[in-house]
């Protein structure tokens, strides 16, 4: 009797040893990381390019999240978004024309004020250029033929890109003074002179990009000037008339809106992010 | 009777029964009953005071991510890089130019990331002083609607420069206006007044025979240097008088009163309005420029409302002005111009 007590004792008081092992085991040996200790370190540290995301490139006034190339016919796409990061908060809202009485009510921060104009793929030593049609598109196109693969694709990358930028030029026109740069790529002319019970002045406007000519007025300065009227089916020739029978000498003339400004710059692009 | 049969008769219920009595079982029991109670007494106690001591080591991150979610901590506001802080928005100036003579730089405004861009407004600065061998404050600051966040600062008789020591100074202005359509932004503070005064005669064409003057409050004073008008346009020109720094946003309207013509279905009295306000038409399919904040300038207007005829004339000429104005305040921010960003003349 005295040994089974004997031994009963020794089993518990191992038994007593052995759960307390395991009760602090469960709680000693690894230590649980505070969560925070990584997203502290990833958003601490200001990227250069990227902004938000890996997927994402900050260019000028907007974010590019690009998605991941496909192929369509003999083409190569890549498909992106872009979010504005202008603040708009007191921004208005813009109606545009759009012909026949038609209207648009466009949200500020959906206006097009990047132009991610050419792009480059990189395969091994090759470059295959690459562009987008205009600054409301969505999609750059690659020319690389049918059978093309894909993953052999080292490097995206935009190689130009253009900023939509304000302007207001007042310039002089006239005999012998015919045509005045505006903005850059953009081209003020003076077309004809019609002088009679109220002189009729036709200047045109010529622009490197015919998306520029969109966002244009024209109007006369100094006294006398009646309203300007853009001819119609969206020609870039302005109608000024002056209330007197000759033009004023010299011609002073207001041409004012926003015009794309060319950036060349390099800048790698991580596709794959959330459109 | 046998001692056998005795020890049966006497047997009590709770001894255990002969037929099933094993040595083994009964030394197992007693010690698989103390390994339970050994095992359990052990892992309450000694178990539960380890883990309470193991956890002061761990903070409270350990035990809340069992109860509640941990609170992720805000991450650090960024901005896109190279671009400088101004009350959470980013400045960065990313392209320069010359034409014409002047000096052009496009500055960009991006939100801070910790700002959602659409409930942002926009950093409204009243100075802009471009430095380098001296320092030139911009003539004119240029917006338009339809390229929100661009700016474009127009610095007359300078060429583009060389090199890139140059950079600007922004100053941010008392100045915010609510824009119509914009319910709910949080700019609110407005300096304005307005105002209007009967012109003399009602002949057309009208000139001014002096300059106005028109006192606006803080010292200032605003000068109409001249206002031309007929029945069909506008002309005016103007500047201010004073001894701070301040900028202005004018706005004129000729009212021809009495101009109700009853014949006709618009019955609107005439008036000549800016020409910038009459918006986008099927002539001019986008929006004017925003009237920028300026120590002077000149404004054409417009006719609206009904035509002025024999039988449709006024019975007094009103010049109506509204002004905004603003200061700058604060510290100067400093903004560097990249090198890159210079182009040279494009013209």
């Amino acid at each position: 009797m005295l040994g089974r007590v004997a031994a009963s004792f020794i089993v518990f008081v191992i038994a007593l040893v052995s759960g307390a092992a395991l009760s602090g085991g469960a709680t000693t040996s690894e230590p649980i990381e505070p969560r925070t200790a990584n997203t502290a370190a990833t958003t601490s540290a200001a990227p250069r390019a990227v902004f938000v995301s890996p997927s994402e490139t900050l260019l000028g006034p907007a974010v590019v999240i690009a998605g991941e190339p496909y192929m369509s016919g003999s083409q190569l796409v890549i498909e992106f978004d872009l979010v504005s990061l202008a603040p708009t908060g007191d921004a208005p809202t813009i109606e545009r024309q759009l012909g026949f009485g038609s209207t648009r009510q466009l949200l500020p921060e959906d206006l097009d004020t990047l132009f991610l104009e050419s792009w480059s793929l990189g395969i091994g030593n090759e470059r295959i250029s690459g562009a987008t049609a205009n600054p409301a598109a969505r999609a750059a196109r690659f020319e690389v033929g049918d059978g093309f693969d894909p993953t052999e694709i080292d490097q995206i990358a935009i190689e130009s890109f253009a900023v939509l930028a304000p302007f207001s030029a007042d310039i002089q026109l006239g005999v012998g003074n015919e045509s005045q740069i505006v903005a850059p790529g953009l081209t003020a002319r003076l077309l004809a002179i019609t002088q009679q019970a109220k002189t009729i002045i036709q200047i045109e406007v010529v622009s490197d990009r015919d998306f520029n000519l969109d966002n244009l007025r024209v109007s006369g300065i100094g006294p006398g000037w009646l309203s300007a009227v853009r001819e119609a089916e969206g020609r870039p020739r302005w109608n000024l008339t002056h209330e007197s029978s000759t033009a004023p000498d010299p011609i002073l003339v207001r041409v004012e809106g926003a015009s794309w400004i060319a950036i060349d710059q390099s800048i790698p692009i991580d596709p794959g992010g959330e459109r | 009777m046998s001692e056998s049969l005795w020890e049966e008769l006497t047997r009590s219920p709770l001894d255990p029964d002969p037929e099933y009595e094993s040595p083994l079982l009964d030394s197992l029991i007693p010690m698989l009953i103390a390994a339970i109670v050994g095992i359990a007494i052990g892992f309450f106690l000694l178990g539960h005071d380890a883990d309470s001591t193991t956890t002061t080591t761990e903070v409270a991150a350990t035990s809340t991510s069992r109860a509640d979610p941990p609170a992720l901590p805000e991450p650090e506001p960024i901005l896109p890089d190279s671009y400088v802080d101004a009350a959470g928005v980013g400045l960065r100036a990313v392209a320069a130019y010359g034409r014409d003579g002047n000096l052009y730089i496009v500055v960009n405004q991006a939100a801070r990331s910790d700002n959602p861009p659409t409930e942002l407004p926009a950093f409204h600065a009243s100075h802009w002083v471009l430095t380098g061998p001296g320092e030139e404050q911009a003539d004119r600051v240029i917006e338009s609607p339809i390229a929100p966040g661009m700016r474009t600062l127009e610095f007359q008789g300078l060429s583009v420069p060389s090199v890139a020591e140059a950079g600007l100074l922004v100053r941010e202005a008392t100045q915010m206006v609510v824009r119509a359509g914009c319910q709910g932004c949080g700019a609110t503070a407005v300096d304005q007044m307005s105002g209007e005064t009967t012109l003399d005669g009602l002949q057309r064409p009208h000139s001014l025979a002096e300059p106005l003057l028109i006192e606006i409050g803080s010292g200032m004073t605003l000068s109409i240097d001249s206002l031309d008008f007929t029945n069909e346009w506008g002309y005016v020109t103007w500047h201010l008088i004073d001894e701070s720094e301040a900028r202005l946003r004018v706005r004129f309207r000729v009212v021809f009163e009495g101009t109700d013509d009853p014949d006709r279905e618009d019955t609107n009295p005439t008036q000549l309005v800016p020409v910038h306000l009459l918006g986008t038409s099927q002539q001019n399919p986008s929006p004017s420029n925003l009237q920028p904040f300026a120590r002077g300038g000149t404004q054409q207007l417009e006719r609206v409302g009904e035509l002025i005829t024999d039988t449709n004339q006024p019975s007094a000429l009103i010049l109506r002005w509204s002004v905004e104005w603003q200061h700058p305040v604060g510290e100067p921010i400093e903004l560097p111009i990249m090198e890159e960003v210079y182009r040279g003349p494009i013209d």
